[in-house]
């Protein structure tokens, strides 16, 4: 039932064009419809011709067979023609909100300097501005920091520097240096750890990257008054680290996309939040790149535990 | 929200959930008017409504409620539609531009692009008409 009110929904050759925003020639469900008219002059041309020199049933077969052979042709090149369409219609999208989500640091610090030029330098309010262009300026690096990591997952280039480090002190470190922005979202964290929990073998920055990104995901997520708990236990031959908040959760049909790259659950999600969707990718990528695992469990309207675990010792 | 207020001031609210954007454009524009500050966009609604402000200055991605709506919402309430809306974002894609546009936005300035003595001149020019 699905594919046949599709098929009758492409037939809408006009909304279909509207929806790639692509002019008329290179609209896949235009394509479509001329590759028909082709397919049919040429049906017609083909029984002309046998009919001329072969038996009626002959030159039915050789037409029977010929519309078919070209119609599947014209189907799979309209379909791989419309995919890539679809690809690069996502890719406009993903430039634009790049370009978004870059720009907006750099227009703080075009701001914050325009001020501190037009006014007083010295004393507080000095020192403050230029803390405010620093912080901004890190937040900028970040996000291409994120970005490089990205592609050197993509590309296979990603260098692993492991070492055994106590991801107690990390965790400590991270919500030491994150408590400006739980303080503002006025969230309070509590972190508990086991008693004499063995260090795990990882890459620690790449580790200190997910422990953050977990973090300020729940503290955003989550409404100002309530608190998140950080737990860290043994598992095993792992260590587990895991958060929960009471947020918003998330919605069951969202949850197998979540890790996934540059994930925006619609249209009003692409409004409503920054970052770059690639926080949760990148989380699961490093983890599992350092041989842990990593899921979560989630109530819409409730809240969420995400949760990984580490090795203790170097494995395989 | 800051309460104290200047009778003699025209009033504006600001809808900017950058914090830092925030802070440069309460401190350019509090010089000349009474600015209240709004971080998403159903807060930003919930002032406009309460404070009926003479100016409204607008980002598109809000959290809780998108720019989109929060203009939507004014330009479809009789009481409130006549106040004009200057939507200040860093997108700059076509559709975004024309549909703020029809939504019947006064300006849509691209962050990027303008100064802040820039933006406080618009504003003012606005008030001027």
């Amino acid at each position: 039932m699905g594919s046949i009110k599709n098929f009758f929904q492409q037939l809408n050759v006009a909304a279909e064009c509207r929806k790639y925003d692509s002019p008329l020639l290179a609209c896949p469900q235009f394509l479509f419809i001329l590759m028909g008219v082709v397919i049919i002059a040429s049906i017609i041309a083909v029984h002309l011709a046998a009919s001329r020199f072969a038996e009626p049933e002959i030159s039915a077969l050789i037409v029977l067979f010929v519309a078919a052979f070209l119609l599947i042709v014209g189907k799979v090149i309209v379909g791989s023609f419309e995919r890539l369409v679809e690809v690069s219609k996502a890719k406009s999208n993903f430039i634009a909100i790049i370009s978004h989500q870059l720009r907006e640091p750099l227009s703080a610090i075009k701001w914050q300097t325009e001020l501190l030029l037009s006014g007083d330098f010295s004393g507080e309010k000095g020192k403050t501005g230029i803390e405010r262009i620093g912080d901004q300026n890190q937040k900028m690096l970040n996000l291409i920091n994120n970005f490089i990591i990205a592609y050197q997952i993509e590309d296979n280039t990603i260098r692993l520097e492991k070492k055994h480090f106590s991801l107690q002190d990390l965790t400590r470190d991270v919500l030491a240096k994150i408590s400006p922005e739980t303080a503002s979202a006025d969230i309070k964290i509590n972190f508990f750890a086991q008693e004499g929990l063995l260090p795990v073998f990882a890459d620690q920055k790449k580790i200190q990257t997910v422990v953050e990104h977990l973090t300020s995901n729940s503290v955003n997520y989550s409404s100002p008054g309530t608190a998140v708990n950080i737990y860290l236990k043994k598992e095993g031959n792992f260590i587990g680290w895991s958060i929960s908040d009471s947020g918003s959760g998330v919605p069951e049909t969202e949850a197998k996309e979540i890790f996934k790259k540059f994930f925006r659950s619609s249209n009003v999600f692409l409004y409503q939040k920054g970052g770059l969707g690639l926080g949760l990718y990148l989380a699961k990528k490093l983890v599992e790149l350092n041989g842990g695992r990593i899921g979560f469990s989630s109530i819409e309207g409730k809240g969420s535990t995400f949760w990984f675990i580490l090795p203790t010792s170097q494995t395989k | 929200m800051d309460k104290i207020t200047n009778q003699n001031k025209k009033n504006i609210v600001i809808i900017e959930d950058d914090p830092e954007l925030q802070k440069s454009l309460f401190a350019a524009l509090s010089v000349d008017f009474n600015v209240f500050q709004a971080h998403e966009g159903e807060g930003g609604l919930r002032a406009v409504f309460d404070l009926k402000p003479d100016l409204i200055v607008l980002d598109l991605i809000l959290p809780k409620k998108s720019g989109f709506e929060v203009l939507e919402e004014i330009k479809g309430k009789q009481e409130f539609k006549e106040i004009p809306v200057i939507v200040l974002s860093n997108l700059e894609g076509r559709a975004e531009i024309n549909r703020v546009m029809a939504l019947g936005a006064k300006a849509y300035l691209i962050k990027a692009y303008y100064d802040l003595a820039e933006v406080v001149k618009i504003i003012k020019k606005e008030f001027d008409k």
